[in-house]
């Protein structure tokens, strides 16, 4: 009785509506409706959950239903199943959050009556079927202060660190001697980054969190975003090219490892192996397989040429935050949520027993501040850095002493990597400065805020 | 002759069940009647009240409310706050319509305050109207708690959600702060673009968030937000915390059902800053039939007694709530006081107009305090020799507790209750052990040994489970996988009447008990070993100086041994582990340690505890009387802990010997004790008052002949169903609950249908058949079943209600009359 009575009021609200504002524009689905869904509804009733088989978040899953039916009547709001879900004091949806304000069940009563229209504009996949990724911004971003670096990488030569920025990728001189190139995207995260084995082209993974991943590929000498693509609804983890240069290999949020056919983004192979959230992938040195990291605390190994699943080649003792392939062999060194670099040969586990269940580690090192954030090898593949929290940490891999102590960073570092000549690792992180390290002293040589900042906006911001 | 007995007897169980089943709907109905609301007095008002009495606002955000009260002429207190109209005198500050002083310039200012007709003044001094910078801890954290970002159910939930973990309900903001800015490359803000920020798409429902829409991007908490993001995402000390809560006002009286008092609650900072956090606040009420808190309103639901639960950043406050109801026609009637309990019980019924019963009969009182020292009803000689005694009633009641506390049968029964509460079960301990263990108890009981040094005795127990048997309680801790967990939570809610468990996985979320504290007492028992010895199925119990590294759960840090609260010798220094936790803990300062045992010992006597349950004292748990369990408390540390000194205390006082009947006065009365409280007899009083009463004494498989269902060694008894079924413990479990003392259908038809009661009657040797046969005349034959059973002589009116016959008839007959009686509420419960 109330409820109806709420309801029949919200549909009066929704056509005085309708007749003050018909003239003035009709209700667009992509600008109007959608929205509210994305706000309210979306979290459950998206691609990734299919709460009650509804997805809300493109028309064709709005005007498709769900296991209860259709959503609405075209025409017909106070028929329309999803309005009766929204109105009423107690209103059945959201089932979290909360209720819809009066106004924006308007918005969707209105958009019912109005012939419930298809505005919106539908991405068309690439010949490849890969989707297209965001246009890059026209305009490089203006920083007030110094970016959290969540990505660093030496070109082969050792001539270029390339550095992530917000929406883009730094090239710097690797000798401080400043930055060369801004590599700008469309996508406000670059979670990693890496060169093609010959330096001429260069990936970047990252996108939007809780949007969608994005990866990238550049013309390193041309500056050319040579291939953009969208993955998955959230951020990409982990890229790696394969020996080849033609493929690269990442990990996403909704639990797969993928690997991308360079020239043109086609999908060449999707794992579904992980139970949560996949963090990177990485190829064998023969390049015929591929070994995933996750949230699950697996590090899972499968042939590239039929996708088959081989083995977990660890004992899962801590979800996987960050992972990297010796140069040269098939070893692989892991670093732990809970703080501790692993290293492991990358091969199956099948002579694990009860006691010996975790045959292939090679070396356990010490347990860091916190969480590992990121780990690197040397090219001569003796010593491994490791990055976490405060400092980061050089090991030599065969012993498991610590080499070097690389202090004065103030927070987490998300980046390391080390140079091709084994003599610098530079870091990054929380506190926006890339630092480079001498190896094994430690030294500081060298340190710098890869971004131009805008003293102007700075001021006026004071 | 069979047929016929057959049906009367069918006729009176159906009398007898009725009224076991009447008694319990009267009793379920007096719990839902509902009280009535009378017509709401209108009382003038005659002045008005600020709490605060002024305010002082020290920046942009310091948004402050005052709870306006006006006084009527009977001096009651009347929240206005809803209705009051604001009128600031400058324009250094404005006011929202609901009372929302905001400030705009620096300077010194007045509001005036009008309701009720009356007008006040509200002096306000801005320090600074600036708007300062965002802190973590005291401003972005309580909006992350208020909105419902670290629920149990959402990210502070265990293992958190969809891999964003928080703390619950924020105890740890260093973890949290982490979790926010370290995640995943500090995927969770945007330094660049504020409003990009994952932290805030996701509440604001700017991405897909399954926890739903629960920030407004037009919002004050939105803004708060957005700001720290941009002023860098800086951590903040957590002394930056909120030291204490104040909460106004001290205490809530609500004259009448419907009437309501906003309530304010200001946090205070270590710098000397006060804040008005009332809608950040968790405001809940401990009692929801009586009283109703919704956002920072609580409401009268019906006459009786509440508290308001506030808590706010891991600081927690209660304030007690009176709801007087309609009490016109109530006038006090002095009653005497025998000993100071009746002093402290008076204060609280004047308080809440509340008029006792009637003392009890001489026949309610030695039938009542015979099961409550000693487990059992009196014999029909013993009921009539007490009778009879011409002796002052007060006086020989007195007697009489002594001579009850001095008996063996007074030892068996609290023999039983102790192993009960030290879990003292053949299944874990063996029954060699159970045994030995059973007669330690016994032999401390019989001995007097005082409270604290059989306490003490217990937890510095080792040695071999046969020659020193006290080490079986470590035993009877024991499990296969949490044992020193099951021993940490079981000893602080055995002896200390805490629960422990909540902040075994994290900081309690309504107590002041921290993870850090479980596993820092939890450390006191790391070296506790346990080996075997060489006499079969012996154990040795010992400390073993290699063991002893208690980790923490998350840090995998060592965890040192720390009392939770007071102070312990440090134990690295003493030459035991356990020793400054037990010195701690036995201490006559300690104020949890005999206060929980006064309590405990009351709630025996009562049905109820002070603070009840019992086993869960907490600061959202409040003493329906505190003033009285000080006092007991006191008295109980004062005699040394001595617990017989303690029982006979509360079994002398008047109140103690207050009648079950109630009175208009004290019908709705259920935790001042101003009447008795009819319990149900245990399963073991059960067992034993029929046998009491019959003279037929059923035998326990391995037990002598004419052992008491109280001596029975073990919690599940072979052969002996009805103690399970009324509610005998198997002794696994510290919580009191673990005996249950409800009455079901199930209990009933036991009662009615089963051998419990009717084998008792019909068994030859049961003294109703002989009784029949020897005493000829019907009323003198109705008295002394009445005094067997009932414990009191028959009314004129009941003993000439029947004729009984002759013969077979006549014991039929009397039979049947003995079972009716004792399946009616009279027999079945103490009261």
């Amino acid at each position: 009785m109330n409820r109806s009575f709420h309801f029949m009021l919200a549909l009066t609200a929704a056509f005085l509506g309708t007749r003050a504002l018909a003239e003035v524009k009709p209700v667009s689905f992509s600008h109007d409706v959608l929205p509210v869904f994305q706000g309210s509804c979306a979290g459950c009733h998206q691609p990734g959950k299919l709460k009650s088989g509804l997805d809300l978040t493109t028309y064709e899953g709005v005007a498709k239903g769900g296991k209860k039916g259709e959503s609405f009547k075209t025409g017909d709001p106070e028929h329309s199943f999803i309005i009766e879900q929204v109105s009423g004091d107690m209103p059945e949806m959201p089932n979290k959050g909360d209720p819809l304000t009066k106004a924006e069940i308007a918005v969707i009563a209105r958009w019912i009556k109005e012939g419930a229209k298809n505005d919106s504009v539908a991405v068309v996949a690439l010949p490849s079927g890969a989707m297209p990724g965001p246009a890059p911004l026209a305009q490089p971003p203006v920083y007030t202060v110094p970016p959290v670096i969540t990505a660093l990488a030496y070109s082969p030569d050792g001539q270029t660190l390339a550095v992530s920025g917000y929406y883009e990728v730094v090239l710097h001189r690797a000798d401080c001697g400043g930055a060369v190139a801004r590599l700008v995207g469309g996508a406000p995260r670059i979670l990693s980054v890496a060169f093609s084995p010959d330096g001429k082209r260069l990936a970047a993974a990252g996108g939007a969190p809780a949007q969608y991943g994005n990866v990238q590929v550049w013309n390193v000498d041309e500056r050319k975003l040579a291939g953009n693509w969208k993955t998955s609804t959230d951020t990409a983890f982990g890229v790696t090219f394969n020996p080849a240069g033609d493929q690269v290999a990442f990990g996403s949020p909704d639990k797969s490892a993928r690997i991308l056919n360079v020239a043109d983004g086609k999908e060449l192979l999707r794992l579904d192996q992980h139970t949560d959230w996949c963090l990177g992938a990485l190829f064998t040195a023969d390049g015929k397989r591929i070994l995933s990291c996750g949230r699950d605390q697996a590090m899972k190994l499968s042939s590239i040429a039929n996708g088959q699943f081989i083995d977990d080649i660890n004992n899962p003792l801590e979800p996987i935050m960050c992972f990297a392939r010796h140069p040269k062999e098939d070893i692989v060194a892991s670093g732990g949520a809970l703080g501790t670099p692993r290293v492991y040969k990358i091969s199956d586990n099948q002579n694990r027993t009860a006691a010996k269940n975790d045959t292939n580690l090679v070396k356990e090192l010490e347990r860091q501040p916190a969480s590992v954030h990121g780990i690197a090898w040397n090219a001569a593949g003796t010593q491994v850095a490791v990055a976490s929290e405060g400092e980061a940490r050089v090991y030599d891999v065969k012993t498991g002493s610590r080499v070097a102590t690389l202090a004065g960073h103030e927070g987490g570092i998300f980046a390391i990597a080390f140079a091709p000549d084994g003599t610098r690792v530079a870091t990054g992180g929380y506190d926006g400065m890339v630092r480079l390290f001498e190896i094994p002293s430690g030294k500081l040589k060298g340190a710098f805020v890869p971004v131009p900042l805008s003293t102007a906006a700075q001021t006026a911001s004071k | 002759m069979r047929s016929s007995t057959h049906r009367v007897r069918r006729r009176i169980a159906f009398g007898g069940a009725g009224a076991v089943f009447a008694l319990a709907a009267m009793i379920a109905i007096s719990y839902a009647k509902a009280e009535s609301s009378a017509e709401k007095p209108t009382q003038k008002i005659v002045s008005l009240h600020l709490l605060p009495e002024s305010l002082t606002l020290t920046n942009a955000r310091d948004v402050q409310h005052v709870l306006v009260l006006g006084e009527t002429e009977s001096h009651q207190r009347v929240d206005l706050s809803i209705t009051a109209g604001f009128s600031p005198a400058s324009d250094l500050v404005s006011v929202s319509a609901d009372g929302a002083v905001k400030p705009l310039k620096q300077g010194q200012t007045q509001v005036s305050v009008t309701a009720a007709g009356l007008t006040v003044s509200l002096p306000v001094t801005v320090k600074s109207a600036a708007v300062t910078e965002v802190g973590f801890v005291r401003d972005v954290e309580p909006i992350m708690a208020k909105v419902g970002c670290n629920a149990g159910t959402c990210h502070g939930s265990a293992k958190g959600k969809e891999g964003f973990k928080l703390s619950l309900r924020g105890y740890d903001p260093d973890f949290d702060y982490e979790a926010l800015i370290a995640d995943f490359s500090a995927r969770r803000f945007d330094r660049i673009n504020p409003a990009n920020s994952l932290m805030l798409l996701k509440p604001a429902g700017g991405v897909a968030h399954e926890g739903g829409r629960v920030l407004r991007t037009d919002s004050d908490y939105y803004a708060v937000i957005k700001q720290w993001i941009a002023e860098g995402t800086r951590p903040q000390d957590l002394a930056a915390r909120a030291t204490s809560i104040e909460v106004l006002p001290g205490a809530i009286h609500l004259a009448m059902p419907g009437d309501a008092q906003r309530i304010l609650v200001r946090a205070h900072y270590r710098d000397g800053s006060i804040r008005d956090v009332t809608n950040e606040a968790v405001i809940s009420s401990n009692n929801i039939e009586v009283l109703e808190a919704k956002d920072n309103t609580v409401k009268a639901l019906r006459r009786g007694e509440a508290a308001v639960l506030v808590r706010y950043e891991g600081n927690y406050a209660t304030r007690p709530v009176f709801i007087m109801g309609d009490r016109s026609g109530y006038e006090w009637s002095e009653v005497p006081e025998y000993n100071f309990i009746d002093a402290h019980a008076k204060a609280k019924w004047q308080e809440m107009k509340i008029r006792p019963s009637d003392l009890c009969t001489d026949g309610e009182f030695i039938r009542r305090v015979s099961l409550d020292l000693t487990g059992q009803p009196p014999t029909a000689e013993m009921v009539k020799v007490f009778l009879a005694d011409p002796t002052d009633s007060r006086l020989k009641r007195e007697k009489l507790v002594d001579q009850l506390l001095a008996s063996d049968a007074f030892v068996e029964a609290w023999t039983n209750k102790w192993c009960d509460l030290l879990q003292a079960n053949a299944k874990t301990l063996g029954s060699k052990s159970l045994w030995m263990f059973r007669g330690w108890i016994r032999d401390q009981l019989a001995a007097g040994v005082p409270y604290d040094q059989f306490v003490r005795e217990l937890l510095l127990a080792k040695g071999s489970s046969y020659r020193n048997p006290e080490v079986n309680y470590y035993r009877a801790l024991q499990t296969p996988e949490k044992t020193q967990e099951k021993t940490t939570e079981d000893i602080t809610q055995t002896f200390l009447g805490v629960r422990f468990n909540c902040n075994h996985c994290h900081d309690h979320p309504f107590e002041r008990w921290t993870q850090k504290q479980y596993y820092e007492f939890g450390s006191y028992f790391a070296s506790l070993s346990f080996k075997k010895g060489r006499l079969p199925e012996e154990t040795i119990v010992y400390e073993n100086p290699a063991g002893g590294v208690q980790l923490h759960p998350k840090t995998k840090a060592p965890v040192d041994p720390m009392v939770p609260y007071g102070a312990a010798q440090d134990f690295k220094t003493a030459p035991d582990r356990r020793e400054p936790m037990v010195n701690w803990l036995t201490s006559a300062d300690n104020p949890l340690f005999a206060k929980s045992m006064a309590n405990r010992v009351w709630s025996y006597f009562f049905g109820i505890g002070i603070i009840d349950p019992v086993d869960d004292i907490r600061a959202s748990n409040p003493a329906s009387n505190a003033a009285l369990l000080d006092a007991l408390t006191a008295d109980f540390v004062a005699s040394k802990f001595d617990v017989r000194h303690l029982m006979r205390t509360i079994a002398t006082s008047r109140t103690y010997q207050l009648s079950v009947a109630s009175t208009k006065w004290n019908d709705d009365d259920k935790t001042n004790f101003s009447h008795a409280r009819p319990r149900r007899l245990s399963a073991e009083q059960l067992v034993d008052a029929i046998a009491v009463a019959s003279g037929y004494r059923p035998q326990i498989k391995g037990m002598p002949v004419g052992t008491r269902a109280v001596e029975a060694p073990d919690g599940v008894v072979e052969g002996m169903d009805v103690l399970g079924l009324f509610g005998r413990p198997k002794r696994t479990s510290a919580c009191e609950c673990e005996r249950t003392t409800n009455f079901s259908l199930t209990h009933a038809i036991n009662l009615v249908n089963g051998s419990t009661i009717s084998q008792a009657v019909a068994e030859p040797t049961s003294k109703f058949a002989s009784l029949a046969s020897t005493m000829k005349d019907d009323p003198q034959l109705i008295d002394e079943l009445y005094i067997a059973i009932l414990c009191r002589h028959a009314t004129d009116a009941e003993k000439s209600a029947t004729q009984l016959g002759e013969g077979a008839t006549r014991v039929a007959n009397a039979q049947d009359l003995a079972w009716a009686l004792m399946n009616s509420p009279a027999f079945l419960y103490n009261r």
